[in-house]
Protein backbone atom coordinates (compact mmCIF):
# COMPACT_ATOMS: atom_id res chain seq x y z
CA UNK A 1 0.00 0.00 0.00
CA UNK A 2 1.30 3.62 -0.45
CA UNK A 3 2.36 6.39 2.13
CA UNK A 4 0.39 9.37 2.26
CA UNK A 5 3.42 11.13 0.99
CA UNK A 6 2.95 8.87 -1.86
CA UNK A 7 -0.35 10.12 -2.42
CA UNK A 8 -0.31 13.41 -1.56
CA UNK A 9 2.65 13.74 -4.57
CA UNK A 10 -0.25 12.61 -6.86
CA UNK A 11 -2.79 15.11 -5.50
CA UNK A 12 -3.21 18.91 -6.47
CA UNK A 13 -0.88 20.70 -3.77
CA UNK A 14 -3.14 23.59 -4.24
CA UNK A 15 -4.71 23.25 -0.39
CA UNK A 16 -8.31 24.60 -1.94
CA UNK A 17 -9.69 22.84 0.96
CA UNK A 18 -12.53 21.69 -1.42
CA UNK A 19 -12.63 18.62 0.23
CA UNK A 20 -13.65 20.10 3.78
CA UNK A 21 -9.48 19.34 4.97
CA UNK A 22 -7.17 22.01 6.23
CA UNK A 23 -4.64 20.58 3.42
CA UNK A 24 -3.81 18.28 0.71
CA UNK A 25 -1.53 16.00 3.35
CA UNK A 26 -4.22 16.00 5.19
CA UNK A 27 -6.40 14.60 2.85
CA UNK A 28 -3.92 11.73 1.97
CA UNK A 29 -4.13 10.60 5.49
CA UNK A 30 -7.81 10.70 5.33
CA UNK A 31 -8.18 9.05 2.08
CA UNK A 32 -5.71 5.91 3.65
CA UNK A 33 -8.05 5.97 6.71
CA UNK A 34 -11.16 5.32 4.02
CA UNK A 35 -12.86 8.90 5.82
CA UNK A 36 -12.61 10.37 2.39
CA UNK A 37 -13.07 8.96 -1.15
CA UNK A 38 -11.23 10.51 -4.22
CA UNK A 39 -14.32 11.94 -5.93
CA UNK A 40 -14.09 14.52 -2.66
CA UNK A 41 -11.51 16.39 -4.40
CA UNK A 42 -13.29 18.25 -6.97
CA UNK A 43 -10.22 19.72 -8.93
CA UNK A 44 -8.58 16.07 -9.75
CA UNK A 45 -12.00 15.39 -11.64
CA UNK A 46 -12.61 18.73 -13.36
CA UNK A 47 -9.22 19.70 -14.35
CA UNK A 48 -7.59 17.92 -17.31
CA UNK A 49 -4.18 18.40 -15.71
CA UNK A 50 -4.52 16.21 -12.95
CA UNK A 51 -6.35 13.51 -15.20
CA UNK A 52 -2.90 11.53 -15.38
CA UNK A 53 -2.31 11.66 -11.72
CA UNK A 54 -6.28 10.61 -10.69
CA UNK A 55 -5.83 7.74 -12.92
CA UNK A 56 -2.68 6.59 -10.43
CA UNK A 57 -4.49 7.36 -7.64
CA UNK A 58 -7.72 5.09 -8.80
CA UNK A 59 -4.92 2.53 -8.92
CA UNK A 60 -3.48 2.36 -5.93
CA UNK A 61 -7.16 2.91 -4.19
CA UNK A 62 -8.91 0.08 -5.92
CA UNK A 63 -6.25 -2.59 -4.42
CA UNK A 64 -7.88 -0.72 -1.05
CA UNK A 65 -11.14 -1.78 -1.83
CA UNK A 66 -11.44 -5.46 -1.36
CA UNK A 67 -9.83 -4.75 1.80
CA UNK A 68 -11.82 -5.95 4.75
CA UNK A 69 -12.82 -3.78 7.99
CA UNK A 70 -9.21 -4.08 9.63
CA UNK A 71 -7.27 -3.61 6.75
CA UNK A 72 -6.78 -6.84 6.13
CA UNK A 73 -6.06 -7.33 1.91
CA UNK A 74 -5.44 -11.15 0.52
CA UNK A 75 -3.76 -11.04 -2.56
CA UNK A 76 -5.19 -15.06 -3.47
CA UNK A 77 -3.77 -14.92 -6.73
CA UNK A 78 -0.47 -14.78 -5.34
CA UNK A 79 -1.15 -17.39 -2.16
CA UNK A 80 -0.05 -21.08 -2.79
CA UNK A 81 -1.88 -22.17 0.47
CA UNK A 82 1.18 -23.22 2.05
CA UNK A 83 -0.58 -22.58 5.62
CA UNK A 84 2.22 -20.57 7.07
CA UNK A 85 -0.43 -17.87 8.55
CA UNK A 86 -2.72 -20.26 9.38
CA UNK A 87 -0.18 -21.79 11.99
CA UNK A 88 1.54 -19.08 12.74
CA UNK A 89 -1.80 -16.07 13.23
CA UNK A 90 -1.78 -16.00 17.68
CA UNK A 91 -5.28 -15.75 17.62
CA UNK A 92 -5.56 -19.07 15.36
CA UNK A 93 -3.04 -20.46 18.04
CA UNK A 94 -4.97 -19.34 21.43
CA UNK A 95 -8.33 -20.42 19.74
CA UNK A 96 -7.20 -23.89 18.28
CA UNK A 97 -4.98 -25.27 20.80
CA UNK A 98 -5.41 -28.80 19.00
CA UNK A 99 -5.43 -27.81 15.30
CA UNK A 100 -3.61 -25.37 14.01
CA UNK A 101 -1.06 -24.85 16.94
CA UNK A 102 0.09 -28.16 16.07
CA UNK A 103 0.63 -26.98 12.31
CA UNK A 104 -2.97 -29.41 11.23
CA UNK A 105 -5.79 -27.67 9.28
CA UNK A 106 -8.22 -25.79 11.54
CA UNK A 107 -10.37 -27.66 13.97
CA UNK A 108 -13.12 -25.49 14.43
CA UNK A 109 -14.58 -21.86 13.21
CA UNK A 110 -13.24 -19.57 15.48
CA UNK A 111 -10.08 -19.20 14.02
CA UNK A 112 -9.60 -16.26 11.58
CA UNK A 113 -7.33 -17.95 8.36
CA UNK A 114 -8.17 -20.79 7.20
CA UNK A 115 -7.16 -22.80 3.73
CA UNK A 116 -10.32 -23.22 1.69
CA UNK A 117 -9.88 -24.32 -1.69
CA UNK A 118 -5.81 -23.73 -1.87
CA UNK A 119 -5.98 -19.97 -0.78
CA UNK A 120 -5.82 -18.22 2.15
CA UNK A 121 -9.52 -16.93 3.67
CA UNK A 122 -10.36 -14.84 6.49
CA UNK A 123 -13.14 -14.95 8.77
CA UNK A 124 -14.01 -13.50 12.52
CA UNK A 125 -11.71 -10.72 11.36
CA UNK A 126 -12.88 -8.48 14.20
CA UNK A 127 -10.79 -11.16 16.57
CA UNK A 128 -7.58 -9.78 14.39
CA UNK A 129 -4.96 -8.29 17.08
CA UNK A 130 -4.92 -5.07 14.82
CA UNK A 131 -8.95 -4.90 15.48
CA UNK A 132 -10.05 -2.88 18.42
CA UNK A 133 -8.99 -0.49 21.42
CA UNK A 134 -6.28 -2.57 22.51
CA UNK A 135 -4.51 -2.85 18.72
CA UNK A 136 -1.63 -4.05 18.70
CA UNK A 137 0.90 -4.07 15.03
CA UNK A 138 0.90 -7.85 15.20
CA UNK A 139 2.49 -8.76 11.88
CA UNK A 140 2.35 -12.35 12.29
CA UNK A 141 0.46 -13.45 9.00
CA UNK A 142 2.78 -11.26 6.98
CA UNK A 143 6.17 -11.78 7.31
CA UNK A 144 5.41 -15.46 7.28
CA UNK A 145 3.83 -15.62 3.89
CA UNK A 146 6.32 -16.51 0.98
CA UNK A 147 4.21 -15.10 -1.37
CA UNK A 148 3.43 -11.59 -0.01
CA UNK A 149 0.21 -12.45 -0.60
CA UNK A 150 -1.28 -10.88 3.14
CA UNK A 151 -1.32 -7.36 3.43
CA UNK A 152 -2.63 -4.63 5.89
CA UNK A 153 -3.59 -0.90 4.82
CA UNK B 1 -10.48 -36.54 6.96
CA UNK B 2 -8.49 -37.43 3.28
CA UNK B 3 -5.14 -37.96 2.02
CA UNK B 4 -3.17 -36.04 -0.42
CA UNK B 5 -1.06 -38.19 -2.55
CA UNK B 6 0.75 -35.33 -4.23
CA UNK B 7 3.93 -34.89 -2.23
CA UNK B 8 5.97 -36.71 0.23
CA UNK B 9 4.37 -34.68 3.25
CA UNK B 10 1.27 -36.50 2.94
CA UNK B 11 -1.40 -34.24 5.03
CA UNK B 12 -3.99 -36.30 5.71
CA UNK B 13 -5.97 -33.41 7.60
CA UNK B 14 -7.55 -32.79 4.31
CA UNK B 15 -11.16 -31.76 5.01
CA UNK B 16 -13.20 -32.55 1.75
CA UNK B 17 -16.58 -31.37 0.47
CA UNK B 18 -18.11 -34.10 -2.08
CA UNK B 19 -21.09 -34.71 -3.79
CA UNK B 20 -22.41 -38.38 -5.78
CA UNK B 21 -19.68 -38.53 -7.78
CA UNK B 22 -17.46 -35.13 -7.55
CA UNK B 23 -14.90 -33.29 -4.91
CA UNK B 24 -16.77 -29.83 -4.73
CA UNK B 25 -14.33 -27.85 -2.08
CA UNK B 26 -11.81 -28.82 0.23
CA UNK B 27 -9.86 -27.21 2.90
CA UNK B 28 -6.58 -26.71 4.55
CA UNK B 29 -4.42 -28.61 1.23
CA UNK B 30 -2.06 -26.06 -0.48
CA UNK B 31 -2.68 -25.61 -4.58
CA UNK B 32 -1.05 -28.23 -5.42
CA UNK B 33 -2.99 -30.70 -3.22
CA UNK B 34 -6.07 -28.63 -4.06
CA UNK B 35 -5.83 -28.84 -8.41
CA UNK B 36 -5.05 -32.89 -7.53
CA UNK B 37 -8.59 -33.04 -5.76
CA UNK B 38 -10.65 -30.71 -7.73
CA UNK B 39 -9.56 -31.81 -11.08
CA UNK B 40 -9.40 -35.25 -10.52
CA UNK B 41 -12.12 -36.24 -13.05
CA UNK B 42 -11.32 -33.72 -15.77
CA UNK B 43 -9.30 -35.09 -19.12
CA UNK B 44 -9.39 -38.80 -17.85
CA UNK B 45 -7.11 -41.46 -19.89
CA UNK B 46 -8.97 -43.14 -22.35
CA UNK B 47 -8.13 -46.88 -22.88
CA UNK B 48 -6.00 -47.12 -26.44
CA UNK B 49 -3.54 -48.80 -28.48
CA UNK B 50 -2.00 -47.18 -31.58
CA UNK B 51 -4.15 -43.92 -30.63
CA UNK B 52 -7.11 -45.43 -31.39
CA UNK B 53 -9.70 -46.36 -28.41
CA UNK B 54 -10.05 -49.54 -27.48
CA UNK B 55 -11.68 -51.39 -24.38
CA UNK B 56 -9.88 -52.10 -21.30
CA UNK B 57 -9.37 -55.52 -21.65
CA UNK B 58 -8.05 -55.46 -24.92
CA UNK B 59 -5.22 -52.55 -23.96
CA UNK B 60 -3.75 -55.15 -20.98
CA UNK B 61 -3.86 -57.88 -23.23
CA UNK B 62 -1.53 -56.35 -25.93
CA UNK B 63 0.51 -54.77 -22.84
CA UNK B 64 0.90 -58.32 -21.78
CA UNK B 65 2.36 -59.90 -25.10
CA UNK B 66 4.68 -56.37 -25.05
CA UNK B 67 5.75 -57.38 -22.22
CA UNK B 68 6.14 -60.92 -22.91
CA UNK B 69 8.27 -60.16 -25.61
CA UNK B 70 10.90 -57.51 -25.14
CA UNK B 71 14.10 -57.97 -24.44
CA UNK B 72 14.14 -55.32 -21.28
CA UNK B 73 11.68 -53.55 -19.60
CA UNK B 74 11.99 -49.90 -17.75
CA UNK B 75 9.61 -49.84 -15.14
CA UNK B 76 9.02 -45.89 -14.22
CA UNK B 77 7.22 -43.97 -11.87
CA UNK B 78 6.71 -45.75 -9.17
CA UNK B 79 7.80 -43.15 -6.44
CA UNK B 80 4.60 -42.31 -7.12
CA UNK B 81 2.09 -44.74 -6.70
CA UNK B 82 1.18 -47.36 -3.29
CA UNK B 83 2.76 -49.94 -1.20
CA UNK B 84 0.49 -52.26 -2.71
CA UNK B 85 0.60 -51.41 -6.74
CA UNK B 86 4.98 -51.10 -6.22
CA UNK B 87 5.04 -54.80 -4.54
CA UNK B 88 3.28 -56.01 -7.57
CA UNK B 89 5.68 -54.31 -9.51
CA UNK B 90 8.92 -55.62 -7.94
CA UNK B 91 7.21 -59.09 -8.69
CA UNK B 92 6.47 -58.36 -12.51
CA UNK B 93 10.40 -57.16 -12.28
CA UNK B 94 11.14 -60.66 -10.90
CA UNK B 95 9.66 -62.51 -13.83
CA UNK B 96 10.92 -60.08 -17.16
CA UNK B 97 14.13 -58.81 -17.47
CA UNK B 98 13.96 -55.32 -16.41
CA UNK B 99 15.47 -52.31 -14.83
CA UNK B 100 13.44 -49.78 -12.32
CA UNK B 101 13.78 -46.94 -11.93
CA UNK B 102 12.89 -43.28 -10.98
CA UNK B 103 14.04 -39.78 -11.33
CA UNK B 104 14.95 -39.24 -7.93
CA UNK B 105 18.55 -38.66 -6.81
CA UNK B 106 18.37 -39.00 -3.17
CA UNK B 107 18.19 -43.30 -3.15
CA UNK B 108 21.84 -43.31 -1.54
CA UNK B 109 20.68 -40.54 0.77
CA UNK B 110 17.55 -42.68 1.56
CA UNK B 111 19.70 -46.00 1.54
CA UNK B 112 22.41 -44.47 4.13
CA UNK B 113 19.05 -43.82 6.34
CA UNK B 114 17.72 -47.43 5.96
CA UNK B 115 21.52 -48.53 7.00
CA UNK B 116 21.30 -46.78 10.05
CA UNK B 117 24.74 -44.76 8.53
CA UNK B 118 23.16 -41.79 9.07
CA UNK B 119 20.60 -40.55 11.94
CA UNK B 120 16.85 -39.58 11.33
CA UNK B 121 13.76 -39.84 12.84
CA UNK B 122 10.15 -38.75 12.40
CA UNK B 123 8.82 -35.76 11.29
CA UNK B 124 6.32 -35.56 14.44
CA UNK B 125 9.72 -36.17 16.80
CA UNK B 126 10.93 -33.00 14.74
CA UNK B 127 7.71 -30.71 15.06
CA UNK B 128 8.11 -31.37 19.40
CA UNK B 129 11.76 -30.92 19.48
CA UNK B 130 13.37 -29.13 16.89
CA UNK B 131 15.16 -25.96 17.55
CA UNK B 132 17.79 -25.30 14.67
CA UNK B 133 16.29 -26.22 10.83
CA UNK B 134 18.48 -26.06 7.84
CA UNK B 135 16.86 -26.36 4.60
CA UNK B 136 19.87 -26.94 2.40
CA UNK B 137 19.33 -26.64 -1.42
CA UNK B 138 15.60 -26.58 -1.10
CA UNK B 139 12.62 -24.43 -1.67
CA UNK B 140 10.23 -26.06 0.35
CA UNK B 141 7.00 -23.12 -0.25
CA UNK B 142 7.56 -24.38 -3.90
CA UNK B 143 8.37 -28.37 -3.35
CA UNK B 144 5.99 -29.24 -0.29
CA UNK B 145 4.24 -26.22 0.47
CA UNK B 146 3.12 -27.53 4.36
CA UNK B 147 6.26 -28.80 5.12
CA UNK B 148 7.43 -25.85 7.28
CA UNK B 149 3.94 -24.92 8.52
CA UNK B 150 3.20 -28.40 9.73
CA UNK B 151 6.46 -29.97 10.59
CA UNK B 152 9.20 -28.20 11.15
CA UNK B 153 9.10 -24.25 12.02
CA UNK B 154 5.86 -22.75 12.64
CA UNK B 155 3.80 -25.48 14.64
CA UNK B 156 4.44 -25.26 18.51
CA UNK B 157 5.59 -28.85 19.48
CA UNK B 158 5.82 -30.24 23.12
CA UNK B 159 9.21 -29.16 24.17
CA UNK B 160 8.95 -25.83 21.86
CA UNK B 161 5.68 -24.27 23.19
CA UNK B 162 6.72 -20.99 21.85
CA UNK B 163 7.20 -21.56 18.12
CA UNK B 164 8.98 -19.86 15.32
CA UNK B 165 8.62 -16.26 17.11
CA UNK B 166 11.66 -17.70 19.66
CA UNK B 167 11.94 -21.31 19.97
CA UNK B 168 13.04 -22.11 16.87
CA UNK B 169 15.87 -21.14 14.37
CA UNK B 170 15.67 -21.27 10.43
CA UNK B 171 18.38 -21.39 8.49
CA UNK B 172 18.62 -21.61 4.56
CA UNK B 173 21.40 -22.33 2.38
CA UNK B 174 20.76 -22.25 -1.40
CA UNK B 175 22.35 -21.07 -4.69
CA UNK B 176 19.06 -18.66 -5.48
CA UNK B 177 16.71 -16.44 -3.55
CA UNK B 178 13.72 -18.75 -3.61
CA UNK B 179 10.10 -18.05 -2.12
CA UNK B 180 11.12 -19.49 1.13
CA UNK B 181 14.67 -17.70 1.37
CA UNK B 182 12.74 -14.45 2.83
CA UNK B 183 11.58 -16.73 5.73
CA UNK B 184 14.91 -17.62 6.93
CA UNK B 185 16.45 -15.71 9.99
CA UNK B 186 19.90 -17.08 8.54
CA UNK B 187 20.18 -17.27 4.80
CA UNK B 188 23.38 -18.26 3.18
CA UNK B 189 23.70 -17.77 -0.41
CA UNK B 190 26.50 -19.73 -2.19
CA UNK B 191 27.40 -20.37 -5.93
CA UNK B 192 26.30 -23.83 -7.46
CA UNK B 193 28.87 -26.11 -6.74
CA UNK B 194 30.22 -24.41 -3.31
CA UNK B 195 28.11 -27.03 -1.11
CA UNK B 196 31.73 -29.47 -0.52
CA UNK B 197 33.66 -26.71 0.31
CA UNK B 198 31.06 -25.14 2.63
CA UNK B 199 30.83 -28.39 4.27
CA UNK B 200 34.44 -28.51 4.69
CA UNK B 201 34.99 -25.14 6.07
CA UNK B 202 32.50 -25.71 8.23
CA UNK B 203 34.22 -29.43 9.52
CA UNK B 204 36.80 -26.94 10.29
CA UNK B 205 35.42 -24.23 12.22
CA UNK B 206 32.97 -26.55 14.22
CA UNK B 207 36.25 -28.13 15.61
CA UNK B 208 37.29 -24.01 16.39
CA UNK B 209 39.60 -23.52 13.92
CA UNK B 210 39.53 -20.45 11.06
CA UNK B 211 39.23 -22.51 7.84
CA UNK B 212 41.11 -21.35 5.18
CA UNK B 213 37.99 -20.69 2.13
CA UNK B 214 37.24 -18.65 -0.39
CA UNK B 215 33.67 -18.39 1.31
CA UNK B 216 32.86 -15.79 3.39
CA UNK B 217 34.94 -16.27 6.63
CA UNK B 218 33.04 -13.91 9.39
CA UNK B 219 29.21 -15.85 7.24
CA UNK B 220 30.83 -19.05 7.94
CA UNK B 221 31.48 -18.33 11.39
CA UNK B 222 28.44 -16.90 12.44
CA UNK B 223 26.68 -19.84 10.88
CA UNK B 224 29.20 -22.06 13.40
CA UNK B 225 28.54 -20.32 16.44
CA UNK B 226 24.62 -20.71 15.78
CA UNK B 227 25.12 -24.35 15.25
CA UNK B 228 26.50 -24.90 18.08
CA UNK B 229 23.48 -23.82 20.10
CA UNK B 230 21.50 -26.33 18.83
CA UNK B 231 20.32 -29.14 20.87
CA UNK B 232 17.96 -30.78 18.23
CA UNK B 233 18.70 -29.86 14.78
CA UNK B 234 17.43 -31.32 11.88
CA UNK B 235 18.98 -30.56 8.27
CA UNK B 236 15.87 -31.15 5.63
CA UNK B 237 18.45 -32.50 2.26
CA UNK B 238 17.22 -31.13 -0.38
CA UNK B 239 18.07 -31.92 -4.21
CA UNK B 240 20.83 -29.39 -4.05
CA UNK B 241 22.40 -30.90 -1.22
CA UNK B 242 21.53 -34.42 -2.59
CA UNK B 243 23.44 -33.81 -5.81
CA UNK B 244 26.44 -31.83 -4.27
CA UNK B 245 27.14 -35.29 -1.66
CA UNK B 246 26.37 -37.55 -4.35
CA UNK B 247 30.47 -38.13 -4.30
CA UNK B 248 30.86 -36.67 -1.51
CA UNK B 249 29.23 -38.85 1.51
CA UNK B 250 31.85 -39.39 3.59
CA UNK B 251 32.86 -35.75 4.13
CA UNK B 252 29.18 -35.40 4.82
CA UNK B 253 28.89 -38.15 7.14
CA UNK B 254 32.28 -36.50 9.11
CA UNK B 255 29.93 -33.00 9.04
CA UNK B 256 27.10 -35.02 10.81
CA UNK B 257 29.20 -36.46 13.28
CA UNK B 258 31.05 -33.56 14.16
CA UNK B 259 27.60 -31.48 14.18
CA UNK B 260 26.23 -34.41 16.61
CA UNK B 261 28.80 -33.70 18.84
CA UNK B 262 27.60 -30.64 20.07
CA UNK B 263 23.60 -31.74 19.67
CA UNK B 264 21.51 -34.25 18.16
CA UNK B 265 21.79 -33.40 14.37
CA UNK B 266 19.04 -35.69 12.28
CA UNK B 267 18.48 -35.65 8.30
CA UNK B 268 15.26 -35.18 6.50
CA UNK B 269 15.64 -36.64 2.89
CA UNK B 270 12.89 -33.68 1.08
CA UNK B 271 11.82 -36.89 -1.36
CA UNK B 272 9.41 -35.94 -4.03
CA UNK B 273 7.42 -38.79 -5.22
CA UNK B 274 4.01 -39.67 -2.61
CA UNK B 275 5.61 -42.57 -1.94
CA UNK B 276 9.40 -42.01 -2.83
CA UNK B 277 10.75 -43.50 0.49
CA UNK B 278 8.46 -46.88 0.30
CA UNK B 279 10.37 -47.39 -3.38
CA UNK B 280 13.60 -47.11 -1.59
CA UNK B 281 12.59 -49.31 1.26
CA UNK B 282 11.43 -51.83 -1.03
CA UNK B 283 14.68 -51.58 -3.28
CA UNK B 284 16.68 -51.59 0.04
CA UNK B 285 15.48 -54.63 1.25
CA UNK B 286 15.43 -56.27 -2.48
CA UNK B 287 18.98 -55.34 -2.48
CA UNK B 288 18.59 -53.58 -5.99
CA UNK B 289 21.57 -51.14 -6.74
CA UNK B 290 19.92 -48.96 -9.14
CA UNK B 291 22.03 -45.62 -9.42
CA UNK B 292 20.34 -42.39 -11.56
CA UNK B 293 23.25 -42.78 -13.97
CA UNK B 294 22.87 -46.83 -14.77
CA UNK B 295 18.84 -45.83 -15.89
CA UNK B 296 20.20 -42.66 -17.65
CA UNK B 297 22.66 -44.70 -19.94
CA UNK B 298 19.97 -47.63 -20.18
CA UNK B 299 17.64 -45.22 -21.79
CA UNK B 300 20.24 -43.57 -23.96
CA UNK B 301 21.83 -46.54 -25.28
CA UNK B 302 18.98 -48.31 -25.87
CA UNK B 303 19.51 -50.96 -23.41
CA UNK B 304 15.96 -51.36 -23.02
CA UNK B 305 13.29 -51.58 -25.60
CA UNK B 306 10.17 -51.56 -23.97
CA UNK B 307 8.80 -48.50 -20.71
CA UNK B 308 6.24 -49.62 -18.14
CA UNK B 309 5.41 -45.99 -16.90
CA UNK B 310 2.93 -45.88 -13.73
CA UNK B 311 1.57 -42.26 -12.70
CA UNK B 312 4.43 -40.27 -14.24
CA UNK B 313 5.13 -38.18 -17.00
CA UNK B 314 8.90 -38.83 -17.93
CA UNK B 315 7.93 -37.26 -21.67
CA UNK B 316 8.05 -33.87 -19.80
CA UNK B 317 10.08 -33.88 -17.20
CA UNK B 318 12.96 -35.78 -18.14
CA UNK B 319 15.82 -34.04 -20.14
CA UNK B 320 15.55 -33.73 -23.75
CA UNK B 321 17.98 -36.22 -24.75
CA UNK B 322 16.48 -38.61 -22.67
CA UNK B 323 13.18 -37.48 -23.81
CA UNK B 324 14.24 -38.17 -27.44
CA UNK B 325 15.80 -41.78 -26.58
CA UNK B 326 12.56 -42.77 -24.45
CA UNK B 327 10.24 -41.93 -27.64
CA UNK B 328 11.81 -44.34 -30.12
CA UNK B 329 10.76 -47.04 -27.50
CA UNK B 330 7.01 -48.18 -27.33
CA UNK B 331 5.76 -46.92 -23.93
CA UNK B 332 3.11 -48.41 -21.97
CA UNK B 333 1.46 -45.55 -20.00
CA UNK B 334 -0.68 -46.43 -16.44
CA UNK B 335 -2.34 -42.94 -15.82
CA UNK B 336 -5.83 -41.53 -14.54
CA UNK B 337 -5.29 -38.25 -16.41
CA UNK B 338 -3.63 -37.69 -19.36
CA UNK B 339 -0.05 -36.30 -19.54
CA UNK B 340 2.44 -36.00 -22.34
CA UNK B 341 3.43 -39.59 -22.07
CA UNK B 342 0.49 -40.89 -22.66
CA UNK B 343 -0.57 -39.21 -25.65
CA UNK B 344 2.65 -40.39 -26.92
CA UNK B 345 2.06 -44.35 -25.58
CA UNK B 346 1.81 -47.00 -27.57
CA UNK B 347 -0.58 -48.74 -25.48
CA UNK B 348 -2.62 -46.39 -22.13
CA UNK B 349 -4.22 -48.08 -19.99
CA UNK B 350 -6.51 -46.07 -17.35
CA UNK B 351 -6.05 -46.01 -13.55
CA UNK B 352 -8.23 -44.60 -10.63
CA UNK B 353 -6.76 -41.73 -8.33
CA UNK B 354 -4.92 -42.29 -5.36
CA UNK B 355 -6.69 -41.93 -1.98
CA UNK B 356 -9.60 -40.47 -3.61
CA UNK B 357 -11.39 -43.67 -5.70
CA UNK B 358 -9.17 -46.39 -3.89
CA UNK B 359 -7.75 -46.66 -0.35
CA UNK B 360 -3.47 -46.48 -0.33
CA UNK B 361 -0.95 -47.03 2.03
CA UNK B 362 2.19 -44.59 1.33
CA UNK B 363 5.34 -43.91 2.98
CA UNK B 364 6.27 -40.67 3.96
CA UNK B 365 9.35 -38.55 3.38
CA UNK B 366 10.50 -39.78 6.73
CA UNK B 367 9.53 -43.28 6.94
CA UNK B 368 5.76 -43.25 8.74
CA UNK B 369 3.00 -45.35 6.78
CA UNK B 370 0.30 -43.44 6.14
CA UNK B 371 -2.97 -43.96 5.00
CA UNK B 372 -5.46 -42.53 2.89
CA UNK B 373 -9.23 -43.93 2.54
CA UNK B 374 -10.97 -43.76 -0.40
CA UNK B 375 -13.61 -41.03 -0.62
CA UNK B 376 -15.95 -41.98 -3.80
CA UNK B 377 -16.78 -45.20 -5.63
CA UNK B 378 -14.94 -45.68 -9.04
CA UNK B 379 -15.33 -48.25 -11.48
CA UNK B 380 -11.69 -47.93 -13.02
CA UNK B 381 -9.29 -49.97 -11.34
CA UNK B 382 -6.39 -49.27 -9.01
CA UNK B 383 -2.50 -49.05 -10.06
CA UNK B 384 -2.37 -52.33 -8.09
CA UNK B 385 -5.27 -53.94 -9.61
CA UNK B 386 -4.30 -53.22 -13.13
CA UNK B 387 -0.28 -54.16 -12.29
CA UNK B 388 -1.92 -57.56 -10.92
CA UNK B 389 -3.49 -58.64 -14.52
CA UNK B 390 -0.90 -57.81 -16.07
CA UNK B 391 1.60 -59.74 -13.56
CA UNK B 392 -1.00 -62.71 -14.08
CA UNK B 393 -1.27 -62.40 -17.78
CA UNK B 394 3.08 -63.02 -18.36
Amino acid sequence: MASPMEVFQLLPKTNCKLCGEPSCMAFAFKLISKEHKLEDCPPLYQEKKYASNREKLEAIFKKVEKAVETGLIIHSEKCFGCGNCVVACPVNVAEDPTGSALGLGPKNDKVILKVVKGVITANNVQKCRRFGPDRILCNGCIVTCPSEAIEFV
Amino acid sequence: MALCPVCSCLCDDIEVVKSANNIESLSNACRRGTAYFLNFNVDRLEPSIDGKKVEVEESIKSAITLLKNSRKVLIYGLANVDDEAQKIAFEIADKIPSILGDSSVYSFLVKKILAREIKTNTLDYVRDHADTIIYWGSDPSNSHPRHLSRYTYYPRGKYRQRGWEEDRYLIGIDVRDSSTSKMFKKFLKIKPSEDVDLIKALIISLSGKIPNTTLDKKTILELTSQLKKAKHGVICAGFGLAQAIYNNLELFKELLAKLNEIGEYIVIPMLEGANAFGFEKLMYEKKIDSTLEQLHRAILNSEVDLALIIKSDPVSELPNPLQKALLKIPLIAIDSRRTLTSSKAKITIPSAAASIEFSCSLYRMDGVMVRGEKLLDSRAMSDAEVLRRLREGI
